[in-house]
């Protein structure tokens, strides 16, 4: 078992927080993890992308190199790079609250979920990010959803008890949101 | 501290790893990308019963380092290419003084202060040395979380075996990844050496005795040469590392060390999947540079590729290693957004020799 992910936003949609959520939980279901982010002089609105390797034996190359089979696109200025950046067969999950005017693609699958106005309907647009991981989980089996919860409980529960609910039912939503559109 | 897996950036891995092996003092002063190391040293350190102190500059760090090490406690640094530029006039010190210590050196792109992205841009400082004479550092070069780990137990020994500063080098991609590492139980690796010889440690129970002076009667100085020469040539014989696949039957090898190396596992895995006889040679350990790995290559090899974060420096190594005998070949790329070739680069290079 071998997935290259890519999640990508703006700084602050907290994509590099589904990354480290995607690798906590692998670890927990005993499998190796790599993850890279895009590094320099960046700034709270500008792109950000965190790389996630997970597999079952030890990682070679630890660089996605725009061969990602699950990629997330949370806004409107990455989009063009995670278009560019799925393999044939991929999926492409993208947050079309915020994300107009998308290509067509025949060589891999696209998803288009509101996750942000499902967010705000859920009470803050901040959870954004765990609506998406629970359709990228439901949509691709990469982790199961159990795993992710409690790493939810773990990571969130420590500093912020009180958003561990929010989070959680953020991912269900996105995870049942998923299942119903498959 | 337990055996235990955690997800750590590969700079964190590094002080975990020193923390649990042994390492009380850690010395340093805050660079990208290295900071990490100290960061997590400042936190974990006490729990051991040992501190990070940061100090003014590193000229003061790798004084600092070079007294503590005096005194045969096991002592470390972490740094970037700008601040080991600095700490050499200690490092060829330590040398001459036969102290052991451990540095870290987290490599960015230079020259001058260069740019904070990663490289492979400090072989010819680290493996050559910046500072006067015929010395030289132990060089080891760990590609992953795990290795890093696994390996920081080795330079210690080395370091105490040899009394000689080791030094880790690691680029500046690797050293920003995140990772599953399993990390060792706490053991004091140089607490198996007997030190007494040596260290200072005040002079109740013996006479005053001086590591080294600042020069040498012509005979001395001759000696400490003679006595640095024969321990390298030891060094040279005994102790070079390397991971090697898939040579027995290859027609080209690539060779790369870190983050290009353990690409190198991917590389080897697709182009046999077409058919292709490829193998690479990953050095561990710089210097000694693991000649012995070149010497045992079979006549099918008729090019061997070196891949680096740089414009060719351990290329220079592979050359003298081979003699003449193959064909040697380079690609390279430092700094930019992506500061180093990708896989499928390394594979159309390897194709495009093979084609020829």
């Amino acid at each position: 078992m071998l997935h290259k992910c890519m999640f990508s936003g703006s700084g602050g949609q907290g994509s590099a927080l589904m990354a480290k959520m995607v690798c906590l939980g692998a670890i927990k279901e005993n499998l190796k993890v790599v993850m890279t982010q895009t590094y320099g002089i960046e700034q709270r609105g500008g792109d950000s992308t965190a790389y996630v390797i997970v597999s079952d034996e030890p990682i070679g190359s630890p660089i996605v190199e725009n061969d990602a089979d699950i990629a997330v696109a949370l806004s409107q200025s990455i989009y063009g790079n995670c278009f560019a950046g799925v393999v044939p067969d991929g999926m492409l999950f993208t947050n079309s609250s915020m994300v107009d005017n998308p290509k067509e693609s025949d060589a891999f699958k696209q998803v288009f979920l509101p996750v942000s106005d499902t967010a705000v309907q859920l009470g803050t647009v901040r959870c954004a990010n765990m609506v998406m991981l629970g359709a990228v989980l439901a949509g691709t089996g990469l982790l199961k959803l159990e795993t992710v919860e409690e790493v939810v409980r773990e990571t969130i529960g420590n500093k912020k008890p009180q958003l561990v609910e929010l989070n959680i039912e953020a991912l269900r939503s996105g995870y049942s949101a998923m299942k119903k559109e498959s | 501290m337990a055996q235990e897996t955690l997800f750590l950036k590969n700079t964190e891995a590094f002080a975990e790893s020193l923390a649990r092996c042994g390492v009380k003092y850690h010395f340093a002063y805050p660079i990208t990308p290295a900071t990490d190391v100290m960061k997590r040293m400042a936190v974990i350190l006490p729990a051991y019963g040992g501190e990070m102190m940061q100090m003014e500059s590193e000229l003061a760090v790798s004084s600092a380092l070079a007294g503590a090490a005096c005194t045969g406690k096991l002592v470390a640094t972490s740094s970037s290419g700008p601040g080991l530029t600095l700490m050499h006039e200690a490092i060829g010190f330590m040398c001459a003084a036969e102290l052991p210590c451990l540095l870290v050196d987290s490599m960015r792109v230079g020259p001058g202060d260069g740019d904070i992205l990663g490289a492979q841009s400090d072989y010819y400082v680290a493996t050559r040395g910046g500072a006067h004479g015929d010395y030289h550092t132990i060089v080891l070069a760990p590609s992953s979380g795990q290795e890093i780990a696994d390996i920081v137990p080795t330079g210690i020994k080395l370091a105490y075996t040899y009394r000689t500063p080791v030094l880790f080098v690691i680029d500046g991609v690797s050293a920003q990844t995140t990772e599953s590492t399993t990390l060792p139980a706490y053991h004091d690796y140089s607490a198996e050496f007997d030190t007494a010889g040596w260290a200072f440690t005040g002079t109740q129970d013996h006479p005053k005795r001086a590591l080294i002076t600042g020069s040498y009667s012509h005979q001395d100085g001759y000696d400490l040469n003679e006595k640095l020469r024969a321990k390298y040539a030891t060094i040279r014989e005994k102790e070079q590392l390397w991971e090697q696949e898939q040579t027995e039957d290859a027609e080209i090898v690539v060779v790369a060390f870190g983050i290009h190396g353990r690409m190198c596992r991917d590389l080897v895995a697709k182009m046999r999947a077409e058919g292709k006889k490829v193998g690479f040679i990953r050095p561990i350990s710089l210097w000694p540079f693991p000649e012995l790995a070149f010497a045992g290559l079979p006549d099918s090899v008729k090019n061997i590729l070196v891949v680096e974060m740089n414009h060719g420096q351990m290329v220079d190594d592979v050359r003298l290693a081979v003699n003449g005998r193959i064909p040697v070949h380079f690609l390279g790329k430092t700094g930019g957004d992506m500061p180093m070739n990708t896989l499928a680069e390394m594979i159309a290079e390897a194709n495009r020799i093979l084609g020829e």
